[in-house]
C-alpha cells in the first residue's frame, strides 16, 4: 500500500495541506512525481536518488510514483523533498514510523542529505496547525520563523539521517540553536528624524500624514530632503500589532525575502522601487503571482520617489489597491489575493527642469501642469497631502536647530491613532482617518459655522475642487486628533487648508485649462 | 474666385511680391489664370523660369483639394483684397496674398502685439500679464505667436480677461504646437482667431517661423518685445515691425539677466522704452502705478494677531519660507502655520513655491507702531 506522509503547498500568503503518496510498483526502475509541480518539484527526483544514497539508504530499483494531492493545484518549490525522501524509506519499509499522521515535512534536501531553508514557512506552519498537524519537521535554519506559531512542535534538524533518527525514536529530539545567530543581527534603527534639521514646518505635516494615515506627495527642487524625510517615516508609525505583524511576515515569507533573518518582523516595512519598476513588480503577479510592491510595503510606507516618471499605466495599476487595500492577481492557475495596505509616500519635482523656485526656472506655466499631469486625477486624488519641500539654507538653519527625535513625533502619532481606533472601533475596515467615507465624514467631521464660513472664504479665494472638500474635513479631523480635541476648530480647517499646496498654486497659474 | 486665388499663391518661385504686382496689373487671379502666354509677358513682370511655372501649372486639383478640406475643418480663407485683411498688413509688400483661419476676424481695431522669450522669467511674465491686463480693459486686440512663454502667457491673460485675440502659427492651423497648448489654441478659435499663411497640414519648419514673424509684425500696429535672449526669435519680429514702421517698444530688464540681451539691444538701437502700459495707448501716465508697492490691499494691522504681525513684518523685508519663518519666530510651529494660513485666506499675504510673500500693506496712523497697540483680538475673531 502507498505511503502517506503530509507536507504544505503555498496559494497567495497563504497555505494548503499537500499529501504525499508514494507506491513502488514492480517495473522497469523509474520515478515520476505527478500533481502539477514545477520544474523544482520535478528535479526533487535527482536530489531525492543522490540523497537517499548518501544517506546509506538504498534507493528502490522499482517504478516509483509520487504523487502530490490534491492533484489539480499547481505546485512549486523544493520543500517537498523531505516529505518524499520520507515517505519513499516508509513504502520501501526502511524505516518504521508510528503515528506519520500526525507529522508534516517541510525541507528542500542537498544531495548530500542535509536539509536546507525554504521559504514560506510561516503560512505552512499555520496551514499546519489549521489542518491539526501537531509536529513539524523542517530545516533547523527556519525553526525561529516557524516558532512564531503558537501550541504546535517544531523540530529542527541539520540532515535527513538526524530526522530518520528521530522519528525511529533512536535519538530523542534536543532542541539545538539555529546557526545562523550572527546573521540575526536585527537592522537597528539608523534613521531618525531628529536628522531632518530646519524642516520643522513640513514635518509638522508628516506628522499628519503619519496620525491619519493619509497619503501624501512632495515636491521640491532636486536635493531639498524629499528621499530623507521619506525614508524616516516609518519611524514614527505606531508599532505593529502581533496579528499586523504576522501578516507582514507572512508575505515576505511568501516572497521568500525571510530566509536569512527567520524571526518575526516588527518594524513596519519601507519599500521604495525604482520607476522603472514594471506593473508585475508593483502590485504583484509573474509566474507564480508572488507579492509585489504594494503588498510588501503591507502595513508600512510604499515611497515611489520621481512618482511623475513612472509609467502612467502601472502607477493607474495601484487606483485599486489603494482603495481597497487589498489585490487580487488572477492568472490562468492561480487567484490570490494579497493584502496591500500601505501609505503612499510619493515625491516629484515640481516642473519638467525640476528647478521651479528658484531662479534657474525656465519652465512655462503650461509645461508644469503638463509634466504634473503625467500623475492621472484618480492618483492624486487618493493623496490627501501635497507640500513643497523647501530647501533649507544648511549653513545658517542647520547648525543652529535641533531636529525633534522619531521618538517624540511617534509618541504624538500613537496618541492620535488611540483616538482613531476608539472611535471606528465598531467599524469594520476603517482604522484611521484617511479611510472614512462620505457618510462617516458626516458622522464625524462636523463643523461650527465659523469653520464652514471660514472654509467657504477659501474655497472661493482658491478655487478648489469639490472634491478636494471631504480631503479638508478629513484632515481637519486628523489635525483635531493630534490636538487631542473631541471637536474640529479653527485653527485644525486652517492648518487643514495648509495641505493642498499644489491645488493653490494651480489656482494661480496664467493657464486655459 | 477662391480657387484661383489658391492656385496663384501655390506656383512655385510666386511669391507675395510678384503676385502683387501680377494682380495689380491684372485686378484678379482669375484674368492671370486666363491669361495667355503672351499677355503676362508683355505685362513684364515675370522671368523666364516664373513665366514657364504660370503657364505649363494650369491644374486646379491641389487646390480643390485644399478647399475641400478647410471646409471640412472649418478653416477659413481670406485674401488679400478682402476687407477683413488688415490694411496696415495690406501695404507691406511681402505679406502674403493668401491666409488660412480659424475662429473670428474682427474688422480693424487697435491692435497690439506682445512677443518674448519661449524661456520666460518670473518678471517678464508678470509684465506680460499685467500689460495685457491694462489693454484688454481697454479693449485693444492682443496679437501673439502662441509659443510658449511670454506669447502663451499674452494669449492666456487676455482670454482670462475675455479680450479679443489673434495668434499667428508658424504651421497649420489645424496642428497645434507646442503640444500643451492645444487647450488655450480652442479658446483662441473661440474668442479670436489664429492665423497661419501656411497649407493646413504644414509642419514646422525653421523658415516658417520668420514668415509668421513678419506677417505679425504688419499686423499689429504697436508691438512689445518683453523679454528676449541675445538670439531671440522676438527680435526678428522687432526688426521687421522696425522696417515696416511699426512703432516697437521693449521692457527694460537687469542686464546680467540672459533674458535681458535681445530687449536691452533694442531699447540701445530703435526700440522706445517700455515703462508703463498706457503708453502704449499713447498717455504718459506717472510710473507710479507700476509700483506693485501700491496695489497692495489696505490691510488693518489691528485685525491681526501679533503673530501675524510678526511674520508679515518679517516677509515684508523679503520672501522667506515656512521654514525660515519657523526659525526666525521660534514659537510653536502648529500656530506659526495656522497664522499662515488664515493670513494668506484673508489675502494678506500670499504662499508660493517661493515662499511667503506680502500681498497687502498696513495701515496705520502716524506715529504708532503697529502691533504695540493693537488690543488683544480673540485670534480666531475677526476673519
Amino acid at each position: 500500500m502507498a505511503s502517506v506522509v503530509n507536507s504544505f503547498s503555498l496559494a497567495g500568503i497563504d497555505a494548503y495541506q499537500v499529501k504525499i503518496e508514494t507506491d513502488t510498483i514492480y517495473g522497469q526502475p523509474s520515478i515520476n512525481i505527478v500533481g502539477l509541480g514545477d520544474t523544482a518539484v520535478k528535479e526533487a527526483k535527482e536530489r531525492l536518488e543522490a540523497a537517499i544514497n548518501n544517506a546509506k539508504y538504498d534507493f528502490p530499483k522499482m517504478k516509483i510514483v509520487i504523487n502530490l494531492s490534491p492533484s489539480d493545484m499547481k505546485k512549486r518549490g523544493s520543500h517537498f523533498d523531505l516529505g518524499m525522501a520520507i515517505g519513499l524509506l516508509i513504502r520501501s519499509n526502511q524505516i518504521t514510523v508510528n503515528d506519520i499522521e500526525s507529522f508534516g515535512f517541510i525541507g528542500e534536501l542537498s544531495l548530500n542529505a542535509d536539509l536546507r531553508p525554504c521559504s514560506g514557512i510561516l503560512p505552512m506552519v499555520v496551514a499546519a496547525k489549521n489542518s491539526g498537524i501537531h509536529n513539524i519537521v523542517l530545516p533547523l535554519q527556519n525553526i525561529e520563523e516557524a516558532s512564531l506559531v503558537k501550541d504546535i512542535n517544531i523540530f529542527g534538524f541539520e540532515t535527513l539521517k538526524e530526522v530518520i533518527n528521530f522519528l525511529e525514536d533512536v535519538d530523542p529530539y534536543t532542541a539545538k540553536l539555529s546557526n545562523n545567530e550572527n546573521e540575526k543581527i536585527r537592522r537597528t534603527n539608523l534613521l531618525d528624524f531628529e536628522d531632518v534639521k530646519g524642516q520643522d514646518g513640513i514635518i509638522e505635516f508628516i506628522l499628519v500624514a503619519a496620525a491619519g494615515g493619509h497619503n501624501m506627495l512632495m515636491t521640491g527642487t532636486p536635493g531639498c530632503g524629499k528621499s530623507m524625510i521619506a525614508k524616516r517615516i516609518p519611524t514614527i508609525l505606531p508599532s505593529m500589532s502581533e496579528e499586523e505583524a504576522l501578516e507582514v511576515t507572512k508575505i515576505y515569507s511568501v516572497a521568500g525575502l525571510l530566509k536569512d533573518k527567520g524571526a518575526l518582523i516588527k518594524e513596519r516595512p519601507f519599500r521604495a522601487p525604482h520607476h522603472n519598476a514594471s506593473m508585475n513588480s508593483l502590485i504583484g503577479g509573474g509566474n507564480n503571482a508572488l507579492p509585489g510592491e504594494i503588498s510588501l510595503a503591507h502595513n508600512g510606507v510604499l515611497f515611489l520617489d520621481e512618482i511623475a516618471e513612472f509609467n502612467k499605466r502601472n502607477l493607474d495599476s495601484l487606483r485599486q489597491p489603494l482603495e481597497d487595500g487589498k489585490v487580487t492577481i488572477s492568472r490562468v492557475r492561480y487567484t490570490h489575493t494579497y493584502p496591500s495596505n500601505f501609505m503612499l509616500i510619493s515625491a516629484m519635482n515640481s516642473c519638467p527642469c525640476g528647478y521651479r523656485g528658484t531662479n534657474k526656472c525656465r519652465c512655462t506655466d503650461y509645461e508644469v501642469l503638463k509634466y504634473r499631469e503625467k500623475i492621472s486625477g484618480p492618483i492624486l486624488d487618493r493623496i490627501d497631502i501635497q507640500k513643497y519641500i523647501q530647501p533649507v539654507d544648511f549653513i545658517d538653519i542647520s547648525n543652529n536647530c535641533h531636529g525633534v527625535s522619531s521618538k517624540e513625533l511617534k509618541e504624538k502619532v500613537e496618541s492620535a491613532r488611540k483616538i482613531q481606533n476608539q472611535r471606528f472601533q465598531n467599524i469594520d475596515g476603517i482604522n484611521c482617518n484617511s479611510q472614512m467615507t462620505t457618510s462617516h465624514i458626516k458622522e464625524f467631521c462636523a463643523l461650527d459655522n465659523e469653520a464652514i464660513a471660514l472654509l467657504k472664504k477659501a474655497f472661493d479665494r482658491f478655487n478648489f475642487s469639490a472634491r478636494s472638500y471631504h480631503k479638508f474635513l478629513k484632515l481637519s479631523r486628523t489635525f483635531a486628533d493630534m490636538d487631542n480635541s473631541k471637536d474640529i476648530r479653527i485653527p485644525h480647517v486652517a492648518k487643514a487648508l495648509m495641505c493642498r499646496d499644489l491645488d493653490k498654486e494651480h489656482s494661480k497659474m496664467i493657464t486655459i485649462g | 474666385m477662391e480657387i484661383y486665388w489658391l492656385w496663384l499663391s501655390q506656383i512655385n518661385g510666386i511669391g507675395p511680391v510678384t503676385s502683387k504686382k501680377l494682380l495689380k496689373h491684372f485686378e484678379n487671379p482669375y484674368n492671370i489664370y486666363m491669361a495667355n502666354k503672351d499677355d503676362i509677358e508683355s505685362a513684364a513682370i515675370l522671368n523666364k523660369k516664373q513665366l514657364n511655372e504660370i503657364t505649363t501649372e494650369k491644374s486646379l486639383k491641389t487646390a480643390e483639394k485644399i478647399i475641400a478640406y478647410c471646409k471640412r475643418k472649418d478653416i477659413k480663407i481670406i485674401n488679400y483684397n478682402d476687407d477683413l485683411y488688415k490694411e496696415k498688413a495690406k501695404k507691406c509688400t511681402k505679406a502674403p496674398i493668401l491666409l488660412f483661419y480659424k475662429g473670428t476676424i474682427l474688422p480693424e481695431s487697435l491692435s497690439i502685439g506682445i512677443v518674448g522669450a519661449r524661456r520666460c522669467t518670473d518678471y517678464g511674465k508678470s509684465v506680460t500679464v499685467d500689460t495685457v491686463n491694462y489693454l484688454t480693459e481697454n479693449n485693444v486686440t492682443i496679437v501673439s505667436g502662441m509659443a510658449k512663454g511670454i506669447d502663451g502667457y499674452a494669449h492666456t491673460a487676455c482670454l482670462k480677461n475675455n479680450g479679443y485675440i489673434i495668434a499667428f502659427l508658424e504651421h497649420g492651423v489645424d496642428t497645434c504646437y507646442p503640444p500643451e497648448h492645444s487647450n488655450l489654441m480652442n479658446k483662441i478659435i473661440e474668442n479670436g482667431a489664429v492665423i497661419s499663411e501656411f497649407l493646413p497640414g504644414t509642419g514646422i519648419a525653421k523658415s516658417n517661423f520668420v514668415k509668421r514673424n513678419y506677417l505679425l509684425s504688419t499686423w499689429c500696429d504697436k508691438l512689445l518685445v518683453v523679454e528676449a535672449a541675445e538670439k531671440s526669435g522676438a527680435l526678428t519680429t522687432a526688426r521687421f515691425a522696425n522696417e515696416n514702421g511699426t512703432e516697437v517698444y521693449a521692457a527694460p530688464n537687469n542686464i546680467y539677466s540672459k533674458e535681458s540681451i535681445g530687449t536691452n539691444n533694442l531699447i540701445k538701437s530703435y526700440a522706445k522704452i517700455y515703462l508703463c502700459p498706457s503708453q502704449l495707448l499713447g498717455k504718459e501716465e506717472s510710473l507710479k502705478n507700476n509700483n506693485k508697492d501700491n496695489t497692495y490691499n489696505d490691510i488693518d494691522h489691528s485685525k491681526m494677531t501679533p503673530l501675524q504681525y510678526k511674520i508679515f513684518t518679517l516677509i515684508r523685508e523679503k520672501i522667506m519660507t515656512t521654514e525660515e519663518i519657523i526659525f526666525a519666530i521660534r514659537e510653536d510651529k502648529g500656530s506659526i502655520i495656522e497664522a499662515i494660513s488664515m493670513m494668506e485666506i484673508e489675502g494678506i499675504i500670499e504662499y508660493t513655491h517661493r515662499g511667503v510673500r506680502p500681498l497687502g500693506k498696513i495701515v496705520s496712523e502716524k506715529g504708532q507702531t503697529p502691533g504695540e497697540k493693537c488690543s488683544m483680538p480673540d485670534p480666531h475673531i475677526g476673519f
